[in-house]
């Protein structure tokens, strides 16, 4: 995002802060446009679309603006658009959104590697789905239409994707802490310092919303009625952990990418766009630590321009396997 | 270079020739030397290519040490005795001094730095310190041992001191300045670390800033403020600005077109930033940037003239009709058009009506007319690929026409 990209953002005023539902913080969408990745869609009414991106300015809170805003201001890549495109009517959620995003790397327009990383992705959830719903089979003999419930979180023994994604948090956590120690600057210490703690904050509250789910599988009888009865209830007890990980594999996936100098720079640009915990989500069992760690504001010398080329790659990392 | 070995010898002139990659590998054969002594010389016709490839270079106690030197270092032929300047082949007699004075220090940096790279930020940060400071506390008070086997006259001995020892002294800050530069450097930082120099005098003050300026995207803002800093400072500063000025050229001289590209686009910001220190009472230097904008243009336009047909048309012809193409060359094809892309943005800053966008017009003319008959086949060039491609050259608008 460069000085011109603030100009136009300077007419939005910042208004998502603290969020009091996920959903109100929207979901991370995978944009390949420099200016947006990381940004935040959520729906606006009407139909229509919004994006949160973090106040550039440095001060708190996200700027919310209309996706035909956005059109105007950044002429976003065909892949950004046929990926809102995309969207369609569809509820926006981590698992929308991850879906659109597979159909716009599956169709090519964000690159050859894209596209094969989208096809693993596709190929690892088939046969991850198999194996969840024969698991689920062989503990109690109908429970495989439970896997919409189980398919992110898995019933434990390894494998699932959103533990996987809590894992690779931690392991960026560790990254960045190992990363700190080569860092001349004071404050791109603080900086990967705090984002450290915040990614191994939402690892951990992820871990035991999925171990909350693990439990509810010890029972699949009972859950199997719940859900003949209450799916949506219980969905959106699955769904938990996906909104609390939702946006930081992307932005780890961003600095990974960044190979050498690119770093100090990816995280600076990271370091704005961890999304902030919402209200609700502290009321979980497992994520009160979410809320003990302060929320970053955009850094001043967060300015210089990634390229498209860095964004692709950071999906092509985000996609290779569910 | 004429006093090296004939094998050195030759290794120099070949790298006059090189490509990007063998300038790399000869750059990690001469580092990984233990005395590099004469043969750092073969290094001298590509310095300027090393310094946009930046290869991961290890670092030893020389490089280490005369790091905060680096852009006031030359080739021995081109020194002259006068503040400022210290030649290459003055690095060896004083190493081997400043070795003898401060043994204890160079062996635990020596042993720290086993195996590390510069890329390790703060490491350099924390031995640095130590080294430039216990080279700044032990400088010799007159030519050390080996000096004039060197070639050194002992009435260039004072000029180099006078460079060397507040390089070292401010060392620490400058290297994180320098660091920090490719972003635009911050006032708040660039105020406290030249307040302490300006401790040292007027002249500290322009050897810094000389150190300094090469690394930094915003030289002109960087000069305004220091030179604000203090009255005694602003004639100084405006010294160094010419100088350095004097002393730019657009130097796009790589085999490899996305090193020509980030090449071009710095130096076109580094123009930008330079045009706020003209002005009506500054008619030369405005006519000196003027001059390198055109050299900057031109060697952006003669890049796009060489290339865009090799690199472009002439791949893009082949694959849209090809049988079966390979991911390595689709994404080969978008990293040429990116990087010619990118030439001609910077060629169009540079100087606007340049036909610099022109020159990707029969690339893109070749997409619009492919684009209708190609399909989705991630065996052959599909419609994705070539969508793509035309989106890098045409923008994104251009190529939202042909979505399907």
């Amino acid at each position: 995002m460069g000085p011109a990209d603030l100009r136009l953002l300077e007419r939005y005023a910042a208004e998502v802060t603290v969020p009091p539902r996920c959903a109100d913080r929207g979901v991370c969408a995978a944009f390949t446009t420099p200016a947006l990745f990381g940004t935040r869609l959520r729906p606006a009414g009407k139909g229509e679309v919004e994006l949160l991106i973090p106040n550039p300015s440095g001060r708190a809170g996200w700027l919310v603006v209309p996706w035909a805003a956005v059109m105007d201001a950044f002429s976003p890549t065909i892949a950004d658009r046929m990926l809102v495109a995309g969207l369609g009517a569809e509820e926006i959620l981590p698992e929308t959104m991850t879906a659109a995003a597979l159909r716009v790397a599956g169709a090519g327009l964000a690159g050859r590697a894209a596209l094969r990383a989208a096809q693993a992705y596709v190929t690892g959830m088939r046969s991850l789905d198999a194996f969840t719903t024969a698991q689920l089979e062989q503990r109690a003999r109908g429970a495989g239409e439970l896997l919409p419930l189980f398919r992110d979180c898995g019933i434990g023994g390894g494998g699932a994707p959103l533990a996987r994604r809590a894992g690779r948090l931690l392991e960026f956590a560790q990254m960045l802490s190992h990363w700190r120690q080569t860092c001349p600057f004071d404050e791109d210490r603080n900086r990967a310092a705090l984002l450290a703690a915040r990614a191994v904050a939402v690892a951990e509250a992820a871990s035991a919303l999925i171990a909350a789910m693990h439990a509810l599988a010890a029972d699949l009888p009972a859950i199997l009625a719940v859900w003949r009865t209450n799916g949506i209830a219980l969905l959106a007890f699955a769904q938990r952990a996906g909104w609390v990980l939702d946006g930081w594999e992307l932005i780890a996936c961003l600095w990974r990418a960044a190979a050498g100098d690119a770093q100090l720079q990816a995280l600076r640009r990271i370091y704005a766009l961890a999304p902030p915990a919402a209200a609700e989500a502290l009321a979980w069992p497992g994520c009160a630590a979410l809320g003990g760690i302060p929320e970053p504001r955009t850094p001043q010398n967060a300015l210089r321009t990634i390229d498209t080329r860095l964004c692709e790659a950071a999906l092509c990392d985000w996609l290779h396997a569910p | 270079m004429s006093t090296l070995p004939k094998s050195l010898r030759d290794l120099g002139h070949a790298a006059r020739q090189a490509t990007d990659n063998q300038i790399i590998k000869l750059v990690s054969m001469v580092d990984a030397m233990p005395e590099r002594g004469a043969a750092d010389a073969i290094l001298g016709p590509v310095r300027v290519r090393l310094k946009h490839l930046r290869p991961e270079r290890t670092l030893n106690v020389p490089r280490l040490l005369f790091l905060p030197l680096d852009a006031v270092l030359l080739n021995a032929r081109d020194w002259r005795p006068a503040p400022g300047q210290v030649p290459r082949t003055a690095i060896v007699p004083l190493m081997a001094a400043l070795r003898a004075a401060e043994p204890r220090v160079f062996q635990a940096v020596a042993d720290a730095l086993a195996g590390r790279s510069l890329s390790n930020g703060q490491m350099v940060s924390e031995l640095g310190a130590a080294l430039w400071t216990a080279a700044a506390r032990s400088f010799p008070g007159a030519p050390p041992a080996g000096w004039a086997e060197a070639g050194l006259p002992p009435q260039g001995f004072p000029f180099i001191a006078e460079t060397c020892k507040p390089l070292w002294r401010h060392g620490p800050a400058l290297w994180k300045l320098r660091l920090a530069g490719a972003d635009g450097l911050r006032e708040q930082d660039l105020r406290i670390a030249f307040r302490t120099v300006a401790q040292d005098g007027p002249e500290a003050v322009g050897i810094v800033l000389s150190a300094l300026l090469p690394y930094v995207v915003n030289p002109a803002q960087m000069i305004a403020i220091v030179g604000g800093l203090d009255r005694s400072l602003a004639g100084i500063a405006e010294q160094v600005l010419d100088k350095y000025l004097a002393g730019i050229s657009p130097d796009l001289d790589f085999s490899d077109l996305t090193a020509v590209a980030t090449a071009a686009e710095r130096f076109a910001l580094v123009l930008e930033d330079l045009d706020s220190a003209t002005g009506r009472d500054r008619p030369k230097r405005a006519q000196l940037l003027h001059s390198l904008r055109q050299a900057a243009a031109d060697a952006c336009a003669e890049r796009l003239g060489d290339q865009v047909n090799a690199h472009l048309v002439q791949p893009l012809a082949r694959l849209v009709t090809a049988a079966s193409v390979s991911d390595a060359e689709v994404e080969a094809l978008e990293k040429s058009a990116i990087a010619l892309r990118s030439i001609a943005n910077s060629g169009r800053g540079l100087r606007q009506g340049g036909g610099f966008d022109q020159a990707l017009t029969p690339a893109i003319t070749l997409l619009e007319r492919a684009l209708p008959a190609l399909l989705p086949a991630p065996d052959r060039y599909g419609f994705a690929d070539a969508l793509r491609v035309l989106e890098i050259l045409a923008g994104s608008a251009v190529a939202a026409r042909y979505r399907r």
